[in-house]
Order: structure tokens, then sequence, then C-alpha cells
């Protein structure tokens, strides 16, 4: 228990000095204010986590208002950061083709940055969503801007509460007033988590994509040579902008289902209902009062058109995770810690044939940030005597009962294991790979980064073939679910 | 006109106001400007001006590790969680291992100075009921990374730090790293560019010959498609090429290989000046440059960047002499008939960006009008011209130009250039954008005005079939 003591030791001598996020983190404002609303943020969070049930003082919660709080803060430093302090100061004198013989009396054409990651805020659930964001503009007046100032400006409007369609446009228009070019074009395509139960197990994991642009000066127009060749520049990289913009019905923020979002001037509303989960209802109007107060912390206005019901969303979305006292009955098996431990059946040398269901999506949500992780689970175990497995679907209503929960990775993998083995008593494993959005869209911003966990019980400790063989099979199944 | 300037003059003025930022320049800001004194360059020249700031800020900022302190990440981080029980479950831990897969960092080639790229994967066992917070696993990776670094010996760092910050049952550290090749080395199909080596690192648990859960910590990058055998011990090819005689150690091995260094036409001399220079910043880094791995590097360094050294050569073509005064001839007005167009694609360059003194490299794709005989220019013409032109200080949009005007000069119809790149300087620092990727073009004569031309034109390049294949490929 060593390193575990000596870091509450440390933790509790050094009362406000906590884990390790600080240098991340870009100090804005005034430092009085900024206490107090944080104080106030995190008692916000505090009332939410009450609300989901939950005992906000045991060690995976304690810190997790402050977590959240800071997330928060810094994913919407963009209100407060100024365009103009980033790109004056990066602007470079750059001889153009001449005017008699080039084009557009700039350097000699467009500049486009391609295939810039960003993350945002959904202003509509408070969720971050994901962007890939594409820049181009025309030089003009013999002066180009630092390459990188493209991605900055357009990192300023993504650190705030947004929809795509918004973002193109202001990112677009602050380009165009800070470098003075002759015409500045923003394509971006954006990713929305889905609901729970329309994760599909699918490379893209059921996440709704959007397209969206914003164009100005010589990219206007019905018939823009620049805007042709802008497009046909982004084909290169294989993005094809034409193919989701006007196309696809389901809207941008599944937690709105009435209405799909404005997409380059169109508009639509829908007729079909929310997916209702089983544990949605009402969203408590103290913690919905919680996160208003939490919009108003953070600068936004909470009574803006966008923002209005977002709190409400944003509760529902939580409230998928609220703690529960179920039991899962599997089998007439009640799984509890006690039934677990019996010994397992040590006279079985013979392997019966290993019992398999790979790629079960599911969804849960970090307790340590309250953000989602989503991903597939893989689940092997012993099959009876003649031969019967256990339906598909039972593990999936497993999976999903141990996922709708505020969860860490490597407690779900042994919960889902546990129960796998209380009825498959030869021995259960369960690997569990996930994406996890507090690493990938702030703090370490890895965002390839993915994570696994394996939970191994009974034969399949003992028996390190049996484990292998488990494993190469969802390597080998893996290429058909992509 | 006079709004035109007005965000240029905005910004020249607000840089004047900090002129005294020279006088008050620091010894790293000074030897930068020694290194672009001796490249031939005028340090003065706006592009120049901030070069020394920005370059001396990039590797503080990018060998920070060596101030970090992994107890300081890690401490704070660690959760209790109950495992699964001893009795019947792996390792008495939680359950079995946890694996953070695909962390891309960055760190610097401590052979030649200049970044290389790492894809890592950490593992770990839990134990004593206690599992770390997951983003500290490639927290504590970016203290090593930030450094100048071999590959095997930041695995190894890695592995031993966290096995003791942590305490867990073992650690496993699996690294794929990539380091930049020679110019004269680029290619531009899939086949692998850049020089790749893997290398890992194991405590506790995960040691031994048989050791379990190594097996299923290989599987599990297995699923992620990353295959640590394919490159340990099959390739001869030495890690850092500006230092071609060894093969670094790899997992414990080590070999020499006796292939003699390539030698660009621009190598030569190292200047003293330069070299002390760059020693000097590594004093200012905190590093000692008499440490035995770092001997030499500061010559290694300087004989890449005098690979870009500023040069008054012009380059002669087909009898024409190319300065800015010949080229803007009127173009040929009456061809309405055209010549075909024809076009070179996927010509390999790699230049270097005068404002961070990092490389940036890519592929130009060039388009031009025959002059109706059906003969073209040679492929190799391109390939000098675009090596002329890449090989200096440079900043894409004027690169773009250059070659463009090169091309009009002898295709007096109209000639088209698209740049495709990469920019180090985006992806290792700063924004850190790793996927991104900069195009520019430049248009002339009747590629300006015949729109057609120009977009069938671009319909023909074939996108590079390799995009997100290879990391470090366009």
């Amino acid at each position: 228990m060593g390193a575990l003591e000596e870091a509450h030791l440390a933790a509790a001598a050094a009362c406000g000095c906590d884990d390790d996020e600080e240098e991340d983190l870009v100090v804005l404002g005034d430092g009085g204010g900024e206490e107090e609303a944080g104080d106030a943020m995190e008692a916000a969070v505090r009332a939410l986590l009450v609300g989901l049930g939950e005992d906000d003082r045991r060690e995976g919660l304690r810190r997790t208002p402050k977590r959240v709080a800071k997330a928060f803060r810094d994913g919407t430093r963009g209100y407060k950061q100024k365009v103009k302090d980033i790109v004056q100061g990066a602007l470079f004198p750059e001889v153009g083709v001449d005017k008699r013989t080039g084009s557009a009396g700039g350097t000699g054409g467009q500049v486009v940055v391609r295939d810039i990651d960003l993350f945002s805020y959904c202003e509509s659930c408070l969720l971050p969503f994901s962007i890939q964001c594409h820049v181009g503009y025309v030089p003009s007046g013999g002066r180009v801007v630092g390459l990188s100032k493209l991605s900055r400006v357009a990192d300023v409007f993504a650190k705030r509460f947004q929809n795509p369609q918004r973002l193109a446009n202001e990112v677009c228009s602050a380009l165009h007033a800070s470098i003075q070019p002759a015409g500045v074009a923003v394509s971006l395509q954006c990713w929305h988590i889905p609901l729970p139960e329309n994760l599909k197990c699918k490379s893209s994991q059921g996440l709704i994509r959007t397209s969206h642009s914003s164009r100005s000066g010589v990219f206007e127009g019905e018939n823009s040579s620049f805007w042709n060749d802008f497009v046909a520049l982004l084909k290169l990289r294989g993005i094809d902008m034409e193919m989701d913009s006007h196309s696809a019905i389901p809207p941008w923020c599944p937690l709105r289902p009435n209405e799909v979002p404005l997409c380059n001037g169109h508009g639509k509303r829908m007729t079909t209902n929310g997916a209702i989960s089983p544990k949605s209802g009402s969203s408590p109007s103290n913690m919905v009062s919680a996160v208003s107060s939490m919009l108003l912390s953070l600068g936004e206005d909470p009574l803006r058109k966008e923002l209005l019901g977002s709190p409400q969303r944003y509760v529902q979305w939580l409230m998928r995770f609220r703690a529960c006292s179920l039991d899962v009955k599997l089998n007439g098996f009640t799984l509890n810690s006690a039934s677990v431990y019996e010994r397992p059946d040590v006279g079985a040398t013979d392997h019966r044939a290993i019992s398999s269901e790979l790629h079960l999506p599911f969804c849960a949500q970090c307790e340590h940030h309250l953000l989602p992780f989503y991903g597939v689970v893989h689940i092997g175990y012993f099959g009876s005597e003649d031969g019967e497995g256990i339906d598909r679907s039972h593990f999936q209503a497993l999976v999903h009962f141990y996922g709708c929960k505020l969860q860490v990775q490597e407690r779900m993998t042994r919960q889902i294991a546990e129960a796998v083995y209380s009825v498959s008593h030869r021995g259960a494993i369960v690997v569990v790979e996930a994406n996890h959005i507090c690493m990938i869209s702030r703090g370490i911003e890895k965002i390839r980064s993915s994570t696994a966990t394996i939970a191994v019980l009974g034969h399949f400790l003992t028996d390190s073939s049996a484990k292998a063989s488990f494993l190469q099979n969802i390597i080998d199944t893996a290429d058909l679910e992509e």
C-alpha cells in the first residue's frame, strides 16, 4: 500500500495542490474573480453528483468537481481570446507573382492548411464534439500569415459553446478581418457523440457527422475558381465535402432530435421523437439550475436563444449514468460479490469449447471528468456441456447495465468479468477497448489514443493458451468490423 | 492600397516597439543568430528577424522534460480500485493489465538535434488495489520524450519511472519511432521514407521468456494494427541518418554498418563558429555537450543546416537565365489552340522553414504547356529545379511562386505549381496538429485565364494512396 499511502499523505500535506494538469491551463482573467467563480462551479458539479445518487466524498469522485470545472473553463477559453493578438506579429511580407501575369495580385495563389483537428463544445447539450478543419486564404497586399495562426484562430472560436455552422462563419470572418486577404475559405467536418443506445460497433461508432463551410471574398460566388481549387485540394486528402452536406437527415445534436441544424442556409424540422432511454425522465430542477449557474460562471448567457434548454439536455445525458442499486439477474443467478467466488471447476482438464461474444458496443461516463468513454467489449466464457451458449443480447444487456453509470474502465471490466464468471464457473475473460473523451478532447489531447483493459478469471488464468486463442480470435474478427 | 498595408504596418510598428528585444536577447538567441549568419543569410530581414527567438523557445519547450518530476505527475492520480479476488483472478490486481495505445509524442534526436516522432503504447498491471489516472501514463512518457533522446533509452526510462512511481506488478512500454531521412533519400512513393525503428522495455511480471502478460500486451497492440516484430531486427538502416556508421542498440542488439555517408553537394566543412554556437545552446538548455551521446551532435546539426545554405547561383535553363527581370514578358496572346497540358506530379522535396529552422517536406506538382510537338521536359530536370528551390531557408508560399516563375519562363503559355507539405514546426511543437498538411498553388498565364485548364490539372493529381497509412507520409 506504500505508494497510495504516500500519495495521500502528500496530498493532505499540500492541501490545495492538485493533480498536475495545471501546466496546460491558460491563466485567464483576474485572480480574485476566477477563484470565486471556480468555487461556485465546483459546488454546482457537486450538486450534479449528488443528484446522480453518488457519494461525492468517495475517493474517485472527491476531486471530480475541480476537474470538471477546470475542463469547462479551459474548454471555453476562446471567449477571452483575441484574434488580433494572434495574427498580429505573424504577418510576413512576401513578394507576389507580378500582378500583370499572376493570379489575383497576391503571392501567386491560395494557401490551404488541411486536417486541423479541433474540439469544441456543443451548445445544445454541453458535450464535446470533434472537428476536422480546413482553412484556405488568398494572400493579398504582399503579405502572408504564419501558417499556425490559421489553426490558432480556429481554436479561439472552437473553444466555446458552439454549433458547426456558426463556428465556420466566425472563423472565416475573423480571418478575413485580421489578415485582410483577397478571400478566406473554411470547411469543417464535425462528429457528435450519439445516444448510447445508438452506438454501433463499427469503427465510426455511430457518431453523427456533418459538414459545413464558409467563404469570403474571391471564394464567394456561384462559380468561383478559387473555391473549386479549394475543394480539389481537399479531395487530394480524401476530404469529400459533398458527402453529407444535404443528405444526412439525423439531427446534429441527438439530445435535441426535433431539428436538423442550419447547414449552409438549409434547415429542416424533424417529426420523429427522440429515442427514450429507460433511465430518462424528469430533469431535476436543482441539477438544471446548477448547470445554468455553471454557464454563468463561464461568462455565457443561459438565456441566449441557442442555450435555452441546454442545461436540461446536459442533465438528461448525465441522468443516463445515474447510480442505481439494482442487481442484474443472469440465468437465474443473482450477481453480488458473495456468490461469485466459488471454487473454479478444478477437474475440467479438457477444454470445453470457448464461447465468445465480441465487439459489443458500449458507452460509459468517466467518473473523474464526467465525460464519455465508449468502445467495445469482448467476452469469453465456457459454454455448457451440451454446447449451449448465452444469447448475445444477454451480454449486451449486461454490458449496458455496467456501462450506464459513472465508471472507471478497469472497474467496469472487472464487474463484467465477475458477472460472467458467476455463470461460467470454468472461467471468464473480458477485454474492453475504449476511447476516452477526457484524454482526446482535453488534457493531454492524444487524439488517436485507445485504452484496453483485461480481466481474467478461472481457467483463462491458468491456461494461457486458452487466453491467447481468445485474444487471437478478437484480432481475426477485428477486420470484419472496420 | 493604403488600407491594404494597414495590417502589416501595424504589425511592424508593434514589433519595432519591442526593438530592445534584440539588444537584450539571451545567449541562445545570439547563438541562433550566429547560425543564420553562418548560413549566409541576412538575419535582419523580416522573415528571419524573430527566428532566433522562435528557435530558442522551441528548444526550451522541447526539452522541458529535464525539469519535470515524475512523482509530481503520478502522485495525486492514484485511485483505489478493488481488484478481482486474489484467489480467483489474475496477478492479485484489479483483474488484469491496463494498456493505453497510440499515444503520439515528439522527441529530439540526441545525435542530430532534429525532432523525431513516436507512437507509444504503455501497459501496466495494477497491484495493491490502486490504479493510476490514464492520462498520467502519457504525461510521464512526455517527461522523457521532451529531452534529447534515443528511442531505446526513452523506452527504458519511461518503464522504470512508471514502475517506481505506481509500484505495479509490472510495466510494459512499446514504441515505434520515425526519424526524418536525408533530403536526397526522400522518395515519393509509399515505401517508407522515414526511418522507422521499434523498441520496448518491460519490468516485473512482463519480464521473462514466456510471460503471458507480455503476450497479452502484444496481442492488444495487434488489435490496433501495431506489429512490434516488424522491424526490430530486420532492417540494418542506422537510426540517425546523419550518423550512418552505427545502428543504435535495439533491445540489446547493436550493429555497425560499413556504408559511407551519402554526400550532399552542399555538405563539406562545418564552420567551427557554428558548431560552438550549437554547443552553447546545449549548455543553455541544461545539457552536457561532453556527454558521450552528444559528442559530435552539434556538428551533425550544423551539417544538416548547411544543406540549406543561402546561395547566389542562378538556375540556367534551356539557355535562359532566371532572375526577376526577364520572367515578365507578355504571355503568348494568340495561342487559342492549346499545346497540350503536360504535368509532372509528386516530385518529392525537403526544405527548411526559415521561421523555425525546422524541415517541411512533401511533394510538388507542376503543370505546363508543351510546345506542340509532343515533347515535354524531362522529369529529372524538374526534380533538379525543385531541389534547387528547396535547399534553402524557405517559406512554402515563396517556394511555390519561385518554381512557378521558373517553369513559366520556358513554358510561356502558362504554368501551374501545387505544393503539398507537412510542416514539422506545426506538427512537433506549437499547435501540434499532427495530421495537418499545407497546400499552396501558384498560377501563371493561361492557367490563370482558363479555369478549365487549372481545374483539369488539379483533378488529375492522384491523391497519395497512403494517406493515413504510414504515419509520416503526406
